[in-house]
């Protein structure tokens, strides 16, 4: 019979010459003492004020307007700050004051004073010049405001909104603001109004973080307060819970992911600090994360928002448990079965593949396990989550196999007295050697030269643990 | 006794419509006239010989003949030919052959194969239950191998084996001619004429059967695979036979009782279960099932490294879409399957998945597994960690590093990769490594943690 080989399948697609691997197997050394500390720390905060010059900010504040009580608190906070704090660069871009409110332009916004350090005297002077008027263009503004970030990846950019109404432009300051945190722009914008409706307060809410405020001394006090809050470290702590709920779990890598873009931000491996806690990360606090524990199978969590210049934690409950195959024995070296897992909600993919007496760590859950001894050995098993869970199996004893002459030969168990094939071979006259799992086996075996099949034999045998059973097939 | 056997051959015969020819053979050597109880060998042979001929003369259907040897030459002349077909097969003939016993002197040697050789023509071509029956009490004198009988029936359409009674019979001279066919041997005179009783009644009430392993044409091409006969009743194995051509190519010919049903199982990868076989009696059965095959290769490509972290790369074969495992099959190795779509998971790492492999008949079909690099992580301390691949974006941990193992080799398919890990005894997060590396097909890449 010929047998005709026409059908290739090269895995992965790629077809490979021979002559290239003679140079591809080359020793490659690489070190891997480069550590990466993964801190996040800005160079520089920048701050951008995006101000309301809208009509409605000539109301007035005890014996000024809402926009000079704001613009004078400004440039003393900003004076106070830049005096303190040298890797601070502050902007302001204001609305809505350069056409009348008769006139509805609602593209009445600008940069007034670009980033810069060292820019209060030039803040508060310019201001001086402008009164307010017009309309209010938030979302537009807001839209602005993200260009006038310079590109810097080392800048921690944050905009801080001072307003006393809604947009009446008929933009959508909610989606703008959320496409801003997307891109990972800025920090979610910070919103003080003046003494803004009670009503209105929601509208704000969704753009950002949004306070309000009644008089100047609280106006102070809240712009100050968040300026602070963007210049503190922020900080995050993952505790990994046990079922008492208490951070015990740890020593599990951890990737986390920007959530919008899905871009790998950070890899860790949880670790407990000296005091036995779970150890402080200090992570960008500009957008959304994804967390994803890499247990077997692993965990996520999405969504994650930080709170800016805070100590954030995250909780997440990790409720698994080890998994050991243990096989005992003298050439336990030699047993090379691996042990496949399986979820029993996920037949059709293998979750891991674990060597003998090695523990790994799974989520508590139904396991199908196939262990690859000869023959298989099948185990349905529910995993306990935070227990050592362990599984026995014999080691293999060896078959020998002497024949005076080259044999077709099947071994078979006979459970319940049906023949199951194990495996199929063909021996030449040299004593053949198979590992099999101790129990009681048959083998069914003729001559290869023989043309009759009533010349075929089967003879049972006994397979015991670390042992050798020599069978001689006439 | 002769009688109560001649009914139960009767009554067998009657149902069957099928001529059966028997052609008995005849050891006239000159040791045929050593004494047992009784009489000499080649007295006891004849007087029960003619017995059984008296008796199946009285059946329709039946007919008989004799080839004697070692009757024609003295022993030193040492005549390999010394055989001739003294009776030919025929029915009425009982008288002659009974004649003819009478004029034989057993005085030559036993140039056995030779006349089981010369038997195939003096059943003439015709196709009908062809039976030969041995009789003899020492090997072949004449160098022959024993061995070489049944091929030669089977080319000349004679499926059924030879049944041979031996008369006293060494030990040694018995194993040899076990594969002649049918052997018995007897030591006594009434021993004798029991086993010949038995022989013939068999070899008349004998029911074959043939299994035809078609492949996807329809032709019974399939073959050398082990077959369990399981009582359809009691679901006890019954008898296993591997399925063998004979020397004309055809599937072989089996004598198997028709007393029960049968549940028939192919152990084919995967196997194939034929209920309900039934065998008409004393009649040449033939089943056939469908048993396509082809092979699957599975080998690694371009430089392979001796490691036995590569050795241990296996192929999980599933029927495609389902779940249960067909076989495990090792790297670098060819395997035989039924016809059909598979899905392989592949035990590199990470694990290679395959859906929807087709073997087709005859047809090798090769897998062809980039050839994976070695890593050989070395530990100046005990590390917690694991290497990942970025998989549409995300990490996936393909290996975690084993925590108490200074050095682990591992085989990994080529590609880039990540190692993450920190000391087992750190005491902060961010002395946790993220690194990139890479592999190369045959490759061997050390990395230091």
């Amino acid at each position: 019979m010929i047998f005709t080989a026409n059908f290739k399948i090269y895995i992965s697609g790629i077809q490979i010459s021979r002559g290239l691997f003679a140079i591809s197997a080359v020793f490659i050394y690489s070190s891997l003492c480069a550590q990466q500390t993964q801190i996040y720390k800005p160079n520089v905060n920048r701050i951008l004020f995006v101000l309301d010059g809208s009509g409605s900010m000539k109301q007035k504040w005890n014996d000024r307007t809402k926009f000079e009580n704001a613009k004078d608190l400004l440039t003393k906070i900003i004076d106070s700050v830049e005096q303190k704090n040298p890797n601070v660069e502050f902007a302001v871009r204001v609305f809505g004051y350069q056409f009348s409110r008769e006139q509805k332009n609602c593209k009445d916004s600008k940069l007034l004073i670009p980033f810069a350090k060292n820019n209060a005297a030039k803040i508060n002077s310019v201001l001086k010049s402008i009164s307010p008027q017009g309309m209010s263009p938030v979302a537009y503004s807001i839209q602005l405001g993200a260009k006038d970030f310079p590109e810097d990846v080392k800048s921690l950019n944050s905009i801080i909104l001072i307003t006393d109404g809604e947009e009446n432009c008929e933009g959508d300051p909610c989606s703008i603001s959320q496409a801003l945190i997307a891109k990972r722009i800025t920090l979610k914008p910070f919103i003080v109004g003046l003494n803004v409706d009670s009503a209105k307060h929601d509208k704000f809410r969704c753009m950002g973080t949004f306070y309000d405020t009644q008089d100047e001394t609280s106006f102070y006090n809240t712009v100050g307060v968040i300026i602070k809050q963007t210049l503190n470290t922020t900080s995050t702590q993952i505790n990994l819970l046990d079922p008492t709920g208490n951070p015990t779990v740890t020593n599990v890598a951890f990737t986390l992911y920007d959530h919008n873009s899905g871009k790998i931000q950070y890899n860790f491996i949880h670790t407990m600090n000296e005091k036995g806690n779970p150890d402080t990360l200090y992570l960008d606090p500009v957008g959304i994360y994804d967390l994803e524990l890499h247990t077997y199978p692993s965990v996520r969590k999405e969504n994650i928002e930080l709170i800016p210049g805070k100590h954030n934690i995250i909780a997440v409950d990790v409720p698994a448990g080890d998994l050991k195959v243990e096989c005992v024995g003298a050439s336990i070296a030699n047993n090379n079965a691996q042990v496949l897992l399986r979820s029993k909600r996920d037949l059709k993919n293998v979750l891991n593949v674990q060597d003998l007496n090695e523990e790994e760590k799974y989520l508590s859950s139904d396991y199908h396990l196939e262990i690859l001894t000869t023959p298989e050995i099948y185990v349905d098993t529910f995993l306990v989550p935070f227990a050592e869970n362990k599984i026995s199996v014999p080691n293999y004893g060896t078959l020998s196999i002497i024949a005076p002459e080259n044999i077709s030969a099947s071994i078979f168990t006979t459970n319940s007295g049906v023949m199951q094939l194990v495996s199929q071979f063909e021996t030449t006259m040299k004593a053949d050697n198979r590992k099999l799992q101790p129990g009681e086996y048959s083998i069914v075996y003729k001559s290869k030269s023989s043309y009759d099949s009533e010349s075929t034999k089967s003879l049972n045998f006994l397979i015991e643990e670390g042992r050798v059973s020599v069978i001689n097939l006439q | 006794m002769v009688l109560c056997i001649a009914c139960c051959l009767v009554s067998v015969v009657c149902h069957s419509q099928e001529r059966t020819r028997i052609l008995f053979l005849l050891d006239a050597s000159l040791s045929m006239k050593n004494e047992w109880k009784g009489g000499s060998k080649w007295e006891i042979a004849k007087s029960s010989l003619s017995d059984i001929a008296d008796s199946l003369s009285l059946m329709p259907n039946v007919e008989m003949g004799v080839r004697v040897f070692g009757h024609l030459y003295q022993e030193p002349d040492k005549n390999c030919h010394d055989s001739r077909l003294e009776i030919r097969i025929d029915s009425n003939n009982v008288k002659s052959i009974r004649r003819k016993l009478e004029e034989i002197r057993p005085k030559g040697i036993t140039p056995l194969v030779y006349s089981i050789e010369k038997a195939v023509a003096d059943f003439g071509g015709v196709s009908a239950k062809n039976i030969i029956i041995v009789i003899t009490d020492g090997e072949d004198a004449c160098n022959r191998d024993p061995c070489s009988v049944v091929p030669t029936l089977q080319k000349n359409n004679i499926f059924l084996r030879p049944f041979v009674i031996g008369m006293s019979l060494q030990s040694k001279t018995f194993q040899e001619m076990l594969c002649m066919g049918k052997l018995f041997n007897t030591n006594s005179s009434a021993e004798f004429s029991l086993t010949l009783r038995e022989v013939v009644t068999e070899s008349i009430s004998v029911t074959t059967l043939q299994v035809n392993l078609n492949d996807i044409n329809g032709k019974p091409t399939e073959t050398n695979v082990n077959m369990t006969f399981y009582d359809a009743e009691t679901g006890s194995a019954k008898y296993n036979f591997y399925h063998t051509m004979n020397a004309r190519g055809l599937p072989d010919t089996m004598t198997i009782s028709p007393a029960m049903n049968y549940k028939l199982q192919i152990h084919t990868i995967p196997p194939i279960i034929q209920d309900n076989v039934t065998l008409k009696k004393n009649r040449h059965n033939v089943i056939s099932i469908n048993a396509p095959q082809g092979y699957l290769n599975f080998t690694l490509q371009g430089i392979i490294s001796k490691s036995a972290a590569i050795e241990r790369i296996k192929c999980l074969l599933h029927k495609s879409g389902e779940t249960q495992l067909v076989n495990v099959q090792a790297m670098n190795s060819k395997e035989k399957y039924l016809v059909g779509k598979y899905d392989l998971e592949i035990l590199t790492l990470p694990r290679t998945i395959v859906k929807n492999i087709e073997i087709e008949q005859n047809k090798t079909t090769e897998v062809l597994i980039p050839s994976p690099g070695v890593l050989t992580i070395n530990k100046a301390f005990e590390c917690y960690g694991g290497i990942f691949i970025v998989e549409k974006g995300k990490m996936k941990k393909i290996y975690e590093l084993h925590l108490k193992d200074r050095q682990e080799t591992i085989a990994i398919q080529p590609g880039k990769y990540r190692i993450v890990y920190r000391s087992k005894n750190a005491r902060t997060i961010h002395t946790s490594v993220d690194k990139e590396f890479e592999i190369t097909s045959g490759g061997s890449l050390s990395l230091k943690l």
